[in-house]
């Protein structure tokens, strides 16, 4: 029997999905249809839809406190394995409307760039891969949907390529976070080979049974691949803050040079 | 079981000097190829790395192949983005010369 409830984490991923798969169609229909607006609404309705399922699943969520499905019925340790709280649908909320002011501000902004079927599918990809990496329940998961985030950002800052800053900026911040995700993915083998499995709530009980076993040479090893981990996923964090950073000073100057 | 151990060690010296390699490529090397090399023989180093945490005596762990395979295509993906950006880079500098990129700044 299929649990309803538990299938309900995916409708947000697959939504997402399928609308960005979808795009390249949607521009063919436009072209015949001779309305030009029709992916933007597409991309909009698709993450109104995530929003909605997202306030559904948040009601479905038990006072124990979370919800869980395995991906074609593989249980751990070998099946991918979502995980849901109340924290990861607070994080996938944030991401989805967040989404959803882009995708409305990109409406007029974007309007003078050819391309935007891709540059639509691109943003639902970059959405579900937050979404996915909030939602993920193992270390390998985590690693899958951090990347199908990355690609996407590396391709929207990337975008316009016709301006040197953007092409510039692009290939600096693709050496800078992939080298940080490889790093990720070392410290995720070293968790695998010490506990043959990359489930987190797995590897929290196979810890917590061998804390007593374990050699003090062993201690080390996992602080490091804990190190790694947390090491690997932290440039691309910093080069979101520093391409914050950097935006909103540009937007003071900009201010100051108007107003002077 | 010694002779696993054995293979394990073997190869993981093996990740080892291929993590120094790339490190070398990414750090040293001025040519933005040379870099994305770097960047794949990391990827590989870490993909080996998988197959040998996974290895026991009756070979290697099922998961720990789909993880390597996963990861392979990611690769694949990462330097199909990577040499799309070099031949844009190569359009607006007609170099690829890392030491060029030197114009963005704050």
């Amino acid at each position: 029997m299929v649990d309803i409830t538990s299938q309900l984490i995916m409708y947000p991923i697959i939504v997402l999905l399928t609308s960005a798969a979808i795009m390249p169609l949607v521009k063919i229909l436009e072209d015949h249809l001779k309305f030009k607006r029709l992916k933007e609404f597409l991309t909009m309705l698709s993450i109104a839809i995530c929003l909605l399922s997202l306030s559904i699943l948040h009601r479905e969520i038990p006072a124990d406190g979370y919800l869980e499905a395995s991906l074609l019925g593989f249980n751990p340790p070998f099946g991918t394995q979502f995980y849901v709280d109340e924290f990861s649908v607070y994080m996938a909320v944030i991401f989805c409307g967040l989404g959803l002011l882009v995708a409305i501000f990109s409406y007029r902004y974007m309007e003078v760039d050819t391309g935007l079927d891709k540059y639509y599918g691109l943003l639902l990809t970059l959405i579900t891969g937050m979404i996915g990496v909030a939602f993920a329940g193992d270390l390998f998961n985590l690693y899958v949907f951090w990347e199908l985030m990355c690609i996407s950002s590396y391709s929207l800052v990337s975008f316009r390529k016709y301006r040197w800053e953007a092409v510039e900026a692009g290939f600096k911040y693709l050496v800078m976070s992939t080298i940080g995700s490889i790093v990720a993915l070392y410290g995720i083998s070293l968790i695998y080979g010490s506990f043959k499995t990359v489930n987190m709530r797995e590897v929290a009980v196979r810890l917590s049974l061998a804390q007593a076993k374990l050699s003090p040479s062993a201690v080390p090893s996992l602080y490091f691949a804990a190190g790694l981990i947390i090491c690997g996923f932290a440039p691309t964090r910093y080069d979101y803050y520093d391409r914050v950073f950097l935006t909103s000073r540009k937007l003071r100057y900009g201010l100051l040079n108007r107003l002077s | 079981m010694q002779n696993t151990a054995q293979v394990q060690t073997v190869y993981m010296v093996a990740v080892v000097v291929l993590i120094a390699v790339g490190l070398y490529c990414i750090i040293a090397k001025r040519e933005l190829l040379k870099i994305v090399i770097g960047i794949e023989i990391l990827t590989s180093a870490v993909n080996l790395n998988i197959l040998v945490m996974g290895l026991g005596d009756s070979g290697v762990d099922a998961l720990a192949q789909s993880m390597a395979v996963i990861s392979m295509s990611i690769g694949a993906c990462i330097a199909a983005v990577a040499l799309a950006l070099v031949v844009d880079v190569f359009r607006h500098y007609k170099t690829t010369d890392i030491r060029k990129l030197r114009r963005l700044r704050w």
